[in-house]
């Protein structure tokens, strides 16, 4: 067979009827070829994939395999055909490494804040309140949930980045992100959820590792809460809710997610603007978690996804209620 | 594994030179591929290859005790436990849910346990093909095949989690000869695996992302300009995103030299609902047809008959795609739709000129038939309809008069609007989300700012795809065939490039049929 396939690969294309065919050897140098070429020529997007991924093998092997890969094609600029096409497609370059949200989460300092922010407008229909529900993949049935509960009164918009938090911002970063998102929005209310994927270590800018249930990961991980809800918030001029976890089935996630819930509550307190909802009570039955729950009019649903994380929209319409009623009490209270 | 990945590159990458490799020996060949599958189908979770496995040996053991023994019985026995497995992940929750509120409104408590069944990726296709397995050995189409090549058959990667659902006469004679390393349609392979990436990253997740999945998320918020406009766009979405998964498994079957045969032929442009599903989701229409329309008695047992058998085809086959409300009534609408169909037609020729016609593929033209004529099957067995080799599929002889140019078109407007209509059902998480969108349509004035250029080029190009003819795709084949090796990397590289660069960073949403 290598015989053949060596000889394949000397002989031109065959033309037979209206189906050009090759020889096997040809084809399995033209495959690997051009895989090999967008490897070498989209290295910093291949970091960029990887750096995504949880830890694990496959993280490791592409990881592995692309940071070499990028020393030498970053010199020899071979990524530039990659970066000329992100610019002519409008996009931003991938970035292999984006400390913005940890080296800023260093930096965070006490300011000089208002104490309270204005109670939130009441709206109507003719003027809706406008917000934003941004935050992991959990927004993605809570989002609509919230945006059906809020009714002609709330005019929503919902931004989720799936697979992100904020324990890597060398993959994506929040703090760049709530920036964007305030910037470019004539906000009055944001209602943010995300931690799923942060029960993993925190690596700070200068190679210290915080593992995952640590209690300095826990306060690291405070301090990025403050730095986005900040941002989010305005300095004090916006409303933020935080929703917590909800409980979830796998027992290590579960008590990551008590600890992420624990700092970010905590983070709350110091933040003009922000409120911290603690949705366990209306996502947990008899204190724990349950694939099912009862709805207020008494109907059983299945609530969770089979990830036993996820929120499925039986669930996050349960979810809307208190969510809907925390967002009516920031219109009476000022934060 | 999903197939636009780095992780599928990376495997694809050495399974393909391996196959190579070992094609000559096929005692290496079949467990080297085997394992590649299962490790394909493992990724995500390694306990559901056991499910796998499990299946596999099942009904082989069905199959050669069906050959062996005669029994109906075994088929029976073989086709249950199938459902079985089928009903218990895809079903149960859905059944005990729906029991539990039903008991709930009168005051009785629930009969069953509320359990969380995980739902192994492509166990409706993997259980198909089973089935279809052993009623093609109960039906004498085809024999038993050895244990590792029925492993093969029904675990080979390209195929596995979202089809097309391959027949086992179609897929097992090519096994028992290693594929010609000289002839391998290398330009065809690739043209479809480049097209379908163009139609899932550029086209089908551009308009899910823009438009389709805000508005059908909460239709409450969004005009009825936007409504309308994703109804549409969800149209082109699906067959964009599903019509690409089909091409990929296509292409990638190709470059390891095994053909599976056609899943969608521009559906759109069909003129009638029969035609419609000859070519959509082709190898489904056709498995509906020859295991559950034509054992019912298919258009044999007169009108009435013949349309209750349209009806449970059709809803069966909406609840193959998942257990909801909305599926059974969107099969149920087709169903419907067909009888109506049929019996307008009736009317329009008088009863004499009435002939069977039933909902099948179109053509299985691709494919290398291993037909119930090339195996000397007689023609009269109950429920089997002989397709004569390498022959496409055909209308009968004495179809509809040739119909004006005008009434070609207001046709085809009418199945597409019926069919888009009916998608609103397919895509909407609930009936009440499908009553909103369908209300807002009418009653919701105002701007459409997510109805944008880009939105509506993408809609326009996936529509636009039907109008493409075949001699052009074959003319591009013939030219990238004579480009020289160098011009060919780079012109591939280049254009893989191109489509990643049009969406950006953002993550390749999983493909719609995955759930299913």
């Amino acid at each position: 067979m290598a015989s053949a396939m060596v000889e394949s690969q000397q002989t031109p294309s065959t033309v037979a009827g209206d189906d050009p065919t090759a020889p096997a050897g040809r084809v399995v140098l033209v495959v690997l070829a051009v895989l090999g070429l967008l490897a070498v020529l989209r290295a910093p997007a291949m970091v960029h994939t990887g750096e995504g991924m949880h830890p694990g093998l496959t993280r490791t092997l592409i990881l592995g395999a692309a940071r070499p890969l990028v020393q030498v094609t970053g010199p020899l600029r071979l990524d530039a055909p990659d970066r000329w096409l992100d610019r002519a497609f409008g996009h931003a370059p991938s970035a292999t490494s984006s400390p913005g949200l940890a080296s800023t989460a260093r930096q965070v300092a006490p300011r000089q804040l208002p104490r309270t922010v204005p109670p939130l407008r009441v709206p109507t229909a003719a003027d809706p309140l406008r917000v934003l529900i941004t935050g992991d993949s959990l927004t993605e049935t809570l989002g609509p949930a919230i945006a059906a509960a809020g009714g002609m009164t709330m005019r929503s918009q919902t931004e989720t980045r799936y697979g992100t938090g904020l324990v890597r911002p060398d993959f994506f970063d929040w703090a760049v992100q709530a920036r964007a998102q305030a910037a470019q929005r004539d906000l009055e209310l944001v209602i943010v959820t995300m931690g799923g994927n942060d029960g993993q270590t925190i690596t700070l800018p200068d190679g210290t590792l915080l593992p995952a249930g640590s209690p300095q990961w826990a306060a690291e991980y405070q301090r990025r809460v403050t730095v986005v809800m900040r941002i989010w918030t305005g300095d004090g001029t916006r409303h933020l809710l935080w929703l917590g976890l909800p409980p979830a089935r796998p027992k290590r996630l579960a008590g990551y997610f008590d600890q992420l819930d624990a700092a970010t509550a905590a983070a709350a307190t110091t933040v003009p603007g922000a409120t911290y909802l603690d949705l366990h009570p209306w996502l947990s039955r008899a204190g724990g978690y349950s694939d099912y729950l009862t709805t207020a009019d008494g109907h059983t649903v299945l609530a969770r996804s089979r990830d036993g994380v996820h929120l499925t929209r039986d669930g996050a319409r349960i979810a809307a209620a208190p969510i809907l009623k925390a967002v009516r009490a920031l219109q009476h209270r000022p934060n | 594994m999903i197939f636009p990945t780095i992780e599928f590159a990376a495997f694809f990458a050495v399974v393909l030179t391996l196959s190579w490799l070992l094609m000559p020996y096929p005692r290496w060949w079949k467990p080297t591929i085997l394992a590649a599958s299962y490790l394909f189908y493992g990724y995500a979770d390694a306990r559901f290859v056991l499910l796998l496995v499990a299946s596999t040996l099942f009904n082989q053991a069905a199959a050669v005790a069906l050959h062996r023994l005669r029994d109906r019985r075994i088929l029976v026995v073989a086709i249950v436990g199938d459902l079985g497995l089928l009903g218990w992940f895809k079903y149960y929750g859905f059944f005990a849910l729906s029991v539990d509120q039903a008991l709930h409104g009168l005051g009785l408590p629930a009969p069953l346990p509320l359990l969380q069944v995980a739902l192994p990726i492509g166990i409706s296709f993997f259980t198909f093909q089973a089935i279809s397995y052993v009623v093609d050995v109960h039906r004498g189409v085809t024999a038993p095949a050895p244990l590792l090549d029925f492993a093969v058959y029904e675990a080979f990667f390209p195929h596995l989690v979202a089809g097309p659902i391959v027949r086992a006469s179609e897929f097992l004679p090519q096994l028992t000869t290693p594929r010609d390393p000289r002839r391998v349609p290398l330009y065809r392979a690739v043209l479809l695996i480049l097209g379908g990436l163009v139609k899932k990253v550029v086209l089908a997740d551009l308009i899910a992302t823009r438009l389709v999945d805000p508005v059908f998320a909460v239709p409450a918020q969004h005009s009825s300009a936007e409504i309308l406009v994703a109804v549409y766009g969800y149209a082109v979405q699906i067959y964009c995103d599903f019509s690409a998964y089909s091409d990929i498994a296509i292409g990638l079957a190709l470059l390891l030299g095994f053909r599976f045969p056609d899943n969608f032929d521009r559906p759109y442009v069909a003129h009638s609902l029969q035609e419609f599903w000859r070519r959509w989701h082709m190898t489904l229409s056709r498995w509906l047809r020859d295991h559950i329309y034509l054992p019912l008695g298919g258009s044999r047992a007169g009108r009435r008959r013949t349309h209750l058998n349209l009806m449970i085809t059709m809803v069966l086959g909406g609840l193959w795609h998942g257990a909801s409300w909305t599926f059974v009534l969107w099969g149920a609408l087709h169903g419907a739709a067909l009888a109506l169909e049929r019996h307008l037609r009736a009317r329009q020729r008088g009863p004499a000129e009435h002939l069977v016609t039933i909902p099948l593929p179109r053509q299985d033209a691709s494919v290398p038939a291993a037909t119930a004529v090339g195996r000397g099957v007689p023609a009269s067995l109950p429920g089997y309809v002989v397709v004569p080799a390498r022959e496409p599929t055909r209308e009968p002889t004495r179809g509809p008069a040739p119909r004006s140019r005008l009434r070609t078109w207001i046709a085809r407007l009418a199945v597409f609007h019926f069919v888009c209509a009916t998608w609103v059902l397919f895509r909407a998480p609930d009936l009440s989300t499908a009553g909103q969108v369908f209300a807002r349509l009418v009653t919701a004035p105002g701007p459409a700012p997510l109805v944008t250029p880009a939105v509506l080029a993408a809609i326009f190009t996936g529509l636009a795809t039907a109008a493409v003819p075949r001699s052009w795709w074959v003319v591009l084949r013939c030219r990238l065939a004579h480009l020289a090796l160098g011009p060919q990397i780079v012109l591939l590289t280049t254009t893989s490039m191109i489509i990643y660069h049009v969406v950006g960073a953002q993550a390749v949403s999983p493909f719609i049929y995955f759930r299913f």
